[in-house]
């Protein structure tokens, strides 16, 4: 039985294979230019594939880019003033500063012409204050700062 | 070898076999042109990155596929025709009669094996769709169960069923031919 049926399919897949054989040759033309078409069709689709790949990715590196550009503002880096400094390690009560300072800075201008006119030019001693860069910012604290330590040291003389 | 180079000789051992089982299952040239090509380029977006050895099973899934999906169309427009009583004198004559003999040879022409080809046509035409297709894919392109499976998008049990009719089936109607 199995024999038999073997014969049998075998006889019939030859037939079919011989079919394959008696194909006219505009057929086989057809079928070999659809192959084709299908073959270009996935290359077209992986092209467009790679051309909708691209925009994403120059999106992201766009924002990367622009996020990432050196920016001229410095960080404003929280630094102990030195001006606060020296007033809190001064011999002077804070009252001196609070109240008075502007006084004795005329004081002190006063007191230097004084000495100017009266030929007793000394070098006043300049806190390390006055070397900084000067922002607009803490321009009159560093102008009150030198008025203050001038005053000192014409009182302590 | 390229993928697409693989491809095309994939492409190449397969080609006529399947315009084969597609021509069965249509009865017209073109459109077994159509579902082959349409079954190929399917398969090329789809199935290229799986591995060679399953590339058979998965085309001819496809292929099944798509002429399921010609049945189905072919049945609505089979439905509407009837709806606007269209039915010419061509359509009411027996279909196989109006099968086009796709190699184009005059009767005189035909050999034995000729005529052998056309009856085994005729019978499998005569047969299910499933059970036609499951023959032949069993049968001729030497899929076994489980890729048969696979490509009918059926269980292995059916395939056997299918396969253990269409075949006494067949050897009722061609044996004394070919037994």
């Amino acid at each position: 039985m199995n024999d038999k049926s073997d014969k049998f399919t075998e006889n019939i897949r030859s037939l079919l294979n011989q079919s394959l054989d008696d194909l006219d040759t505009d057929t086989e033309f057809k079928l070999g230019r659809l192959k084709h078409r299908a073959l270009d069709s996935a290359k077209q689709k992986k092209k467009g594939k790679i051309v909708w790949g691209v925009i994403p990715a120059t999106a992201v590196l766009l924002l990367v880019v622009l996020f990432n550009i050196p920016q001229n503002q410095q960080m404003n880096v929280a630094s102990p003033d030195v001006f606060e400094l020296n007033i809190l390690t001064a011999e002077e009560s804070l009252d001196f500063y609070a109240e008075d300072i502007e006084f004795y800075e005329w004081l002190s201008e006063v007191m230097e012409d004084e000495l100017e006119l009266s030929g007793q030019h000394t070098v006043v001693p300049v806190n390390s204050v006055s070397n900084r860069p000067l922002s607009a910012g803490n321009r009159q604290q560093v102008i009150t700062q030198f008025g203050a330590d001038r005053v000192s040291w014409s009182i302590r003389g | 070898m390229t993928d697409s180079s693989l491809m095309e000789v994939f492409f190449k051992s397969i080609e006529r076999q399947a315009f084969r089982m597609a021509l069965f299952a249509c009865s017209n040239q073109d459109d077994a042109l159509d579902l082959v090509q349409d079954a190929m380029c399917r398969f090329v977006t789809k199935y290229t990155d799986k591995p060679e050895d399953e590339w058979k099973a998965l085309f001819y899934k496809i292929l099944q596929n798509k002429i399921r999906d010609f049945y189905r169309k072919e049945s609505v427009r089979s439905r509407w025709r009837v709806w606007l009583g269209g039915r010419s004198e061509e359509e009411d004559a027996e279909p196989l009669e109006q099968l086009a003999d796709p190699v184009g040879r005059t009767p005189e022409r035909e050999t034995g094996n000729r005529q052998m080809f056309d009856h085994l046509q005729q019978e499998l035409k005569k047969l299910s769709l499933k059970q036609q297709q499951v023959f032949l894919l069993r049968a001729w392109e030497g899929l076994s169960v489980s890729e048969t499976a696979l490509a009918m998008n059926c269980s292995e049990g059916t395939i056997k069923t299918h396969y253990f009719r269409a075949t006494e089936k067949l050897r009722e109607k061609l044996g004394e031919h070919w037994l």
